[in-house]
């Protein structure tokens, strides 16, 4: 095999495999005939000669026992006188000599050689005086010369047997011929065993040459073509097979290097194609995520008024309660902790509801990449209710979320927050214009699925084939990109679900989630909302801080790096309590000043500062004060920066989250400070 | 072809030379082939002295009409009446390469045991005096010059019959041999016995002419008071009887077949010869072509053909004009001849139109002679 188009010029066109198979089968054929025929020829002419020599010797046998019996009945005819009739005798030697010399001259005509011819003349010859002696006995016998008649009598006895004998030897040299044609025929049927043989040997070498041709021009070329076969589809499209040395293996071989050259150049093609495709595709998915992020901004504007109205409800609260605390205790020297403690408390439930809403917004309008893992499937119902449901109540409409199975789905927990917020403002948009109605949102496990339902009471849809496709909205310009239902069909297929539209027949629009169904993963220790929501509650925190006081013994040495200055003394403050040795910075420019000359255990830093932001202070600690690096905690309500959600979502543990929680940032400060003390004890 | 030529038929007929059988001649006719060239064709002429002798008149007289290319003679000289020097002869002369046609041989026997070398190898023979029925059936390439016996012996009947009267008592000698055996057959079927009652049928053997018990054939002629002899046998035995014939019974008549035509060349012939009256195939002075090569004949011998000499002289030369004519194989002989008289005009011989019948044989009448006191008929 060659990898190489290999040619093999100037030897004509090549004969057809068919054919040289063929050939060599009619050469076999014709050989094996052949030499059957000529060793059925050769056995036929034997045996025709065998036969007719049979015959002859027959018939021979018979002419020699009719003279044999003629010869006797002379002798007997003789032996009679002269006692007998002389004419009968003469009578019966005349019949029995012209008996013997037909029977003699009988030979005259058969194939015999020169010395049988010989000898047969003899023959005649003695029975011509056989003859003599008889007639002449007979003669001397009439004339009463019965002396000269005894001896001629005699005569005839001696001529009798001279004939016998000599037609003894006769028979003698015809015998010899039989015995020659036996020979001749085992010297045929030896011959024929032995032509047999090579007829066998012919037939077997014909074979030989048959299976040598077969598998040299047919075996061969194949395992060849196998082996490239098998290098092709290893993916070497560089093997090409030589030109066969038949018309059908040329045929072959050729079709197969226009096959491997196609497939290399199709295959060259189709990589040119697929790396297009995946930089295509690399820009479409940029730009789905871009219209997610589009869209998920437009939502944000139109959810801002909610938000805004959400968030004025704590802050009025806490400015309130605020105001009531500063009314109440101006003028009064002491104040009683006990009276305190509910305006305290409020203050505490209404900026955590306001630090709810403020997560859940950030969440939303946070640009991430994909990740699947299993999500419950309540969180993103409970996030939409909390974002949009003022702005149903508003309107004069409900959102109601009823009874939804307790189960997770496989989902990005951003992009399923999308896609509920997009069909809750889709609903809200449908609804708003009438000032009345509802959007009901219901689930029901389906096997391995689950399906969300989210029934509104509203207009229905105009075309529900459409609302999937892109830029299809019945909606006035400025109120939506037409893009949000197109990105919930795309985020449904994404998560390996469906959603499908249609109008109830009740009246009003319905879609419908169908999601896959996905155990429920095991959430990583971090500083996350439901952690801080299932920490102390505010109001116990304090009574811990309370409980905890000022003093102690002497603790970590921790950098503050914050230019908000009430979070940097809050901070002060609450590291008090951990009897820590605190220096502050309002830039990444002072904390490298106080890290270069304080002993530091532990940075906790912002993100967003004038100048500098807490990122590159962090990259600076890791490259010049590489034992720090495990000390740094962000302490940052930012997420828009895409390095810092990259580390968040690789080292959440380095990350506490504005606003925090008290209880919560003590502790992991804590947890901090005994990793720094084991480090520093070392 | 010369005898140096080749060495094959160089080397048969030196065997028959060494077994006593004269190889007379080598005659090239034409003299045409260069030296050591071998000639396609050849006649062989295998017979008595006289009828080489009427066989090489017949190729000098052939020679004159012009040359005949590529051809040649090979002369055979039997010595013997008997069959197995013919044999031996014929098994020879069947191995000459080229070999067309045999004239020969000098009687029936010989010619009979002969035939069957012939017609296996595809080589015509012209029998010049063989009448022994059995000829007939040797094969399709065996000829003869003569009709068979059934012609002769009623021919011989007739004579027989007009001479004497009847009631002469008839005494039928025969040679034991194919010739005489059927001669005698065909006499007998053909002779009124009542008229000419049979009263001695006596065979004799005649392997060697001695062994002719010339005595006991006398002796028995004598007893039976015989008026008349049918000599059905050849010239020699007739030559050792006759003189005692005379002697015991004077002139009593005898009547010879074809056989006593050889009587001209009986070395030691004697008065007693005359009046002996036999049948010939041919009367010599029916025609002055017959009397010329009579006379021919006459100045190499001394004594005049007779019909054997010039029936194998009409052999010879038709064989040769068959040659002229182009036959290049023995059937290619064989098939000319068959033409003759179908197709082919008879071949004009000295003897007469020659035509030969279906079995081979010339249809021809014979004429009885009778010898004269000195050398002549």
């Amino acid at each position: 095999m060659s990898t190489g188009p290999g040619s093999r010029v100037g030897r004509g066109a090549p004969t057809s495999l068919q054919t040289k198979v063929l050939s060599v089968g009619w050469a076999v054929a014709f050989l094996v005939l052949v030499g059957g025929g000529i060793l059925f020829i050769l056995s036929l002419g034997d045996r025709n000669d065998l036969a007719a020599a049979t015959d002859t010797f027959v018939e021979e046998q018979r002419v020699a026992d009719r003279i044999q019996r003629a010869v006797l009945r002379q002798i007997a005819s003789t032996s009679l006188l002269p006692t007998g009739d002389v004419g009968r005798t003469r009578s019966e030697l005349r019949e029995s000599s012209d008996e013997v010399y037909g029977q003699i001259r009988r030979y005259l005509f058969l194939d015999l050689s020169p010395a049988q011819r010989l000898q047969l003349e003899e023959m005649a010859e003695e029975h011509q005086r056989l003859e003599v002696a008889g007639a002449r006995t007979t003669d001397l016998i009439e004339r009463g010369l019965l002396a000269e008649a005894e001896a001629s009598r005699d005569a005839v006895a001696l001529h009798a047997f001279r004939l016998l004998d000599k037609m003894e030897t006769f028979l003698q040299m015809r015998e010899n011929d039989l015995d020659t044609l036996r020979d001749r025929q085992g010297a045929t049927v030896q011959a024929l065993l032995a032509g047999m043989a090579v007829v066998a040997l012919l037939f077997v070498l014909g074979t030989l040459l048959l299976v040598w041709v077969l598998n040299r021009r047919v075996g061969r070329p194949f395992q060849e073509l196998a082996l490239a076969s098998e290098r092709i589809a290893g993916g070497d499209l560089d093997v090409r097979l030589p030109p066969g040395a038949d018309l059908e293996s040329r045929i072959v071989t050729a079709g197969f290097n226009r096959m491997a050259e196609s497939l290399r150049r199709t295959t060259s093609e189709l990589e040119d194609r697929n790396r297009e495709l995946t930089e295509t595709l690399a820009t479409l998915h940029d730009a789905q995520a871009e219209l997610v992020q589009s869209e998920k901004l437009s939502a944000v504007g139109r959810m801002t008024a909610g938000l805004a109205h959400e968030l004025n409800n704590p802050l009025a609260s806490v400015l309130g309660y605020g105001q009531l605390m500063a009314d109440h205790l101006d003028g009064r020297p002491t104040v009683d902790a006990h009276e305190l403690k509910p305006f305290i408390d409020l203050l505490l439930d209404e900026a955590v509801r306001a630090q709810h809403l403020i997560r859940n917004f950030l969440r939303f309008s946070r640009k991430s990449e994909a990740t699947l893992a299993p999500v419950p499937l309540r969180d993103p119902l409970e996030v939409a209710t909390t974002l949009r449901g003022y702005s149903f109540q508003q309107a004069g409409l409900e959102l109601r979320v009823e009874e939804v199975p307790d189960v997770s789905v496989r989902a990005d927990p951003e992009m399923l927050q999308s896609v509920v917020l997009n069909l809750v403002n889709n609903a809200f948009d449908a609804l708003s214009p009438a000032g009345k109605g509802a959007l009901t949102i219901r689930g029901e496990k389906a096997g391995r699925s689950v399906r969300l339902l989210f029934e509104d009471d509203g207009p229905g849809l105009d075309r529900p084939d459409r609302v999937f496709d892109p830029f299809f909205t019945t909606k006035s310009v400025g109120e939506g990109t037409g893009l949000g239902l197109t990105v919930v069909h795309r985020l449904v297929s994404l998560f390996g679900g469906t959603v499908r539209a249609e109008n109830r027949p009740e009246g009003g629009a319905r879609f419908m989630l169908t999601l896959p169904v996905s155990a429920p993963r095991v959430e990583p220790e971090g500083p996350e909302v439901e952690k801080a929501e299932a920490a102390d509650p505010p109001g116990e925190g304090m009574t811990a801080l309370d409980e905890a006081g000022p003093g102690g013994s002497l603790g970590p040495r921790i950098l503050v790096v914050e230019d908000e200055a009430p979070l940097r003394d809050l901070q002060e403050r609450l590291l008090d309590r951990l009897n820590a040795e605190v220096w502050t910075a309002t830039n990444v420019d002072e904390a490298r000043v106080v890290l270069a000359e304080k002993e530091v255990d532990i940075v906790l830093s912002d993100v967003k500062m004038p100048g500098e932001s807490g990122m590159a202070l962090y990259r600076w600690v890791v490259e010049s004060r590489p034992e720090l690096a495990e000390s740094f905690l962000f302490v940052t309500g930012d997420v828009s920066d895409p390095e810092l959600v990259a580390l968040a979502e690789r080292r959440p543990e380095l990350f506490i989250h504005k606003p925090f929680d008290i209880a919560d940032y003590l502790a992991r400060v804590s947890e901090l400070m005994g990793s720094s003390a084991n480090g520093r004890g070392e | 072809m010369r005898p140096t030529d080749r060495g094959r038929p160089m080397s048969r007929l030196a065997t028959l030379k060494r077994r006593g059988i004269q190889v007379l001649i080598f005659t090239s006719l034409l003299g045409l082939p260069a030296c050591g060239e071998a000639n396609s064709k050849v006649l062989a002429v295998a017979a008595t002295g006289t009828f080489l002798d009427a066989a090489r008149i017949a190729v000098a007289d052939e020679l004159e009409l012009g040359p005949i290319s590529g051809f040649d003679t090979i002369l055979v000289e039997e010595v013997s009446n008997r069959s197995g020097p013919a044999l031996e002869i014929a098994r020879d002369l069947v191995e000459v390469p080229g070999l067309l046609a045999v004239v020969g041989h000098s009687n029936s026997t010989a010619s009979l045991a002969a035939s069957q070398f012939y017609n296996r190898r595809g080589v015509v023979q012209i029998a010049p005096t063989s009448t022994a029925p059995i000829y007939s059936d040797a094969g399709a390439f065996s000829f003869r010059m003569v009709p068979p016996d059934d012609v002769q012996a009623r021919s011989l009947v007739r004579n027989l019959e007009e001479a004497l009267p009847p009631g002469s008592r008839t005494a039928v000698l025969y040679v034991n041999d194919d010739y005489g055996r059927a001669l005698r057959a065909a006499v007998l079927k053909e002779l009124d016995t009542e008229a000419f009652p049979v009263v001695v049928d006596l065979p004799h053997a005649e392997g060697e002419v001695e062994e002719v018990d010339v005595g006991h054939i006398v002796e028995a002629l004598g007893a039976a008071e015989v008026d008349v002899v049918l000599w059905l046998a050849r010239t020699p035995a007739l030559n050792l009887l006759l003189p005692v014939l005379r002697e015991a019974k004077g002139d009593v008549p005898v009547f010879g077949g074809d056989a006593i035509s050889r009587v001209w060349f009986v070395s030691g012939r004697g008065s007693w010869w005359e009046g002996v009256r036999y049948l010939d195939f041919v009367d010599m002075d029916a025609t002055e072509e017959l009397r010329s090569f009579s006379e021919r004949f006459r100045a190499i011998h001394g004594v005049p053909a007779g019909g054997a000499e010039a029936l194998t002289y009409d052999a010879v030369r038709l064989l040769l004009a068959t040659v002229r004519e182009g036959a290049d194989s023995g059937e290619a002989v064989r098939e000319y001849l068959m033409s003759l008289g179908r197709g082919r005009d008879p071949f004009p011989g000295i003897t007469g139109p020659l035509v030969f019948s279906e079995a081979g044989d010339a249809e021809r009448e014979y004429v009885m002679l009778a010898i004269g006191p000195e050398e002549g008929t």
